[in-house]
Formats: structure tokens, C-alpha cells, sequence
């Protein structure tokens, strides 16, 4: 075996993803051309040894698409529609303002006035209430008066 | 290396003649064994070296090429002493041993000789040895027939396979 069939021999083992120092044939060429065993120590090291491949385009088309995504969602999450405010029940529908007045012109008489303010509505309750001359009887009306609000006002957190 | 007279070619090496070619021989080894059993199997070839100098003929070949060959029998009775275990390379394959750090001086000169490559030698060598991909894809990949990927890793190796003279 001359030293070109030997590098021939070699290579084969080494396109085979095999070692070559396992081949009997490589074997025996380097103890007849002991002058490629040096070259083949320090190929196998080197081999070893080699760098790790740059990014291949479809890595980094992958990692490209992953970060369009990435920047969509928070964008998206950015730029979601914001919910309407949403009112606070409690406080929209609690009584803003109650007066209380009372008149004895016609005797033991007295009247209040209660406003409620709701979501759309806004309530006025006006209750009267006299006293006959049956001092058990009491006469009471009441007028209720609705209108719808004018204006929702915002809503502040 | 030790340069001998025509005179005495005849005679056997000395012991200074051998024992000069230790550092070299125990470079070679451990690039075959690895760091661990190297100094165990130079020591076992200069034993060897110096007990059958005498077969030594300076007309077949340089005494160093003699102590390689010397060598490399002992790393391969090492090597069947193991029971054929895997050489340190799996089953044969190169990439199948951990991918080795090396010195700085060697990535320094691996990095040298990559750098000497066509950029097609060293896309190729990297991705079969590297990358592991096969002939027939990095063919596909690059647009060339496998014959052609071949010649260019064939080649490849045989420029990363230069020794740098110590």
C-alpha cells in the first residue's frame, strides 16, 4: 500500500464516521508509512477539536420567526382594547342627598324629599305625610319623580 | 532530530538518541490515548525502544519514524489490552467522543489552518465533522453533487492534517 492509497483508506474510514486507527488496512499502511502517523494524530484531535458551525439560515429564520411573535404578542398585549370603565355600583347608586323638611302649617304635617342617583336614573322621592284630627290616623303621600341622568360621569378607580 | 554519521548508521541508537524523541512521541500519544495513559505508554515504548535498539536499521527509515512506529505498536496492544473498548471514539466515530476543548495553543492553530481552508473546504469539513450532517445534505445544502462535497472534505482533512514542526 503506497501512502496515497493509505490518506484513500483513511478518508473512506472517515466518510464512514468511522476511526480509522480501528481499520486493520489503516493499520497495517501506517506501520509501513509511519511518516502519516503524526498526520493522523493531529487530524483526529483537530477533528475533535473543531469549532461549532456557524447559525444555519433555518436556525436563523426559526429564531427570526420567534421574535416576531415575541414583538406581536406584547404589541398586541400593548395595544389591546382597553375595557370601558366600568362603574362603581355602590357609590353610582347611594342616596346623594337627602333633605328633610317639615311645616306645621296644617297642623302636625311633615315632608322629605329623598334623591337617588342610579346608573341611568336619577330618583326624587317626595314623601308627605299630615296628621288628621283622629290623632291615630296619619294620611302619607308619596310622589316619585324619575328622570334619566344626564351624563354618565367617569368613572374614577 | 539527531543527525548520525554514514559511519554509524550501523550502530544501534544510543540511549540520548532515543530519549530525545520523548517529547515528541509523548505528544503522539496522547493525541492517540488521551493525557491519562500517554506517559504510561511512552514510558512502555522507550523501554521497548531501548531494549531491541538493535533491530534498528538506519537503512530502512529515520530513528524517529522507527520510534513512531515503536509507538504506535504500543498503543495498539494498549489498545487490544482493553478488550477492544471504545477507543475513546464510540463506535468508531470521530464525533462521537465529546467534542475536546484543547489548548489555547491548539484552537490558536486549529483556527489558523481552518483559516487557510476555501470557504467551501471549511463549510464542508464543519458540517460533516461538526454538524454531523451527512454527504448527501451538506450536497443538497450547497447545491453540488456528493462527488464534489467529497473532494472538498478529502481535502479539507488533508490540510488540517499538517504537523507543525515542534
Amino acid at each position: 500500500m503506497n501512502r496515497d492509497r493509505l490518506w484513500q483508506q483513511i478518508q473512506l474510514c472517515f466518510d464512514a464516521r468511522q476511526d480509522p486507527l480501528d481499520d486493520e488496512t489503516v493499520q497495517e499502511g501506517l506501520l509501513a508509512h509511519p511518516e502519516v502517523l503524526e498526520e493522523l494524530a493531529e487530524l483526529r484531535t483537530r477533528l475533535i477539536t473543531l469549532p461549532a458551525p456557524a447559525p444555519r439560515r433555518r436556525r436563523r429564520a426559526a429564531a427570526a420567526a420567534v421574535l416576531v411573535l415575541l414583538g406581536a404578542g406584547a404589541g398586541s398585549y400593548l395595544l389591546r382594547p382597553q375595557p370601558l370603565p366600568v362603574p362603581d355600583l355602590r357609590q353610582d347608586l347611594r342616596v346623594l342627598e337627602l333633605r328633610i323638611g317639615s311645616s306645621y302649617a296644617e297642623g302636625d304635617a311633615s315632608e322629605s324629599i329623598a334623591i337617588e342617583q342610579g346608573l341611568l336614573h336619577v330618583t326624587e322621592t317626595r314623601t308627605r305625610r299630615q296628621s288628621t284630627a283622629d290623632p291615630d290616623v296619619h294620611v302619607e303621600t308619596e310622589a316619585v319623580q324619575s328622570r334619566a341622568r344626564p351624563e354618565i360621569p367617569a368613572h374614577q378607580p | 532530530m539527531l543527525a548520525r554519521d554514514p559511519a554509524e548508521l550501523a550502530l544501534p541508537p544510543t540511549d540520548q538518541e532515543i530519549l530525545a524523541l520523548r517529547p515528541r512521541l509523548l505528544a503522539f500519544l496522547r493525541k492517540l490515548a488521551g493525557a491519562q495513559d500517554a506517559e504510561d505508554l511512552c514510558q512502555d515504548c522507550l523501554f521497548r525502544a531501548l531494549r531491541s535498539r538493535h533491530s534498528f536499521d538506519a537503512n530502512k527509515g529515520s530513528l524517529q519514524n522507527w520510534m513512531m512506529k515503536t509507538a504506535f505498536r504500543t498503543f495498539l496492544d494498549h489498545k487490544h489490552r482493553l478488550g477492544r473498548q471504545p477507543s475513546g471514539l464510540g463506535a468508531g466515530d470521530v464525533r462521537v467522543r465529546a467534542p475536546r476543548e484543547g489548548s489555547a495553543a491548539e484552537r490558536e492553530e486549529l483556527q489558523h489552518l481552518l483559516a487557510r481552508l476555501s470557504d467551501t473546504e471549511r463549510v464542508v469539513l464543519i458540517r460533516f465533522h461538526q454538524a454531523r450532517e451527512s454527504i448527501a445534505e451538506i450536497g443538497a445544502a450547497l447545491g453540488m453533487p456528493e462527488g464534489t462535497v467529497k473532494s472538498h472534505l478529502h481535502r479539507a482533512r488533508r490540510r488540517l492534517a499538517q504537523v507543525q514542526e515542534p
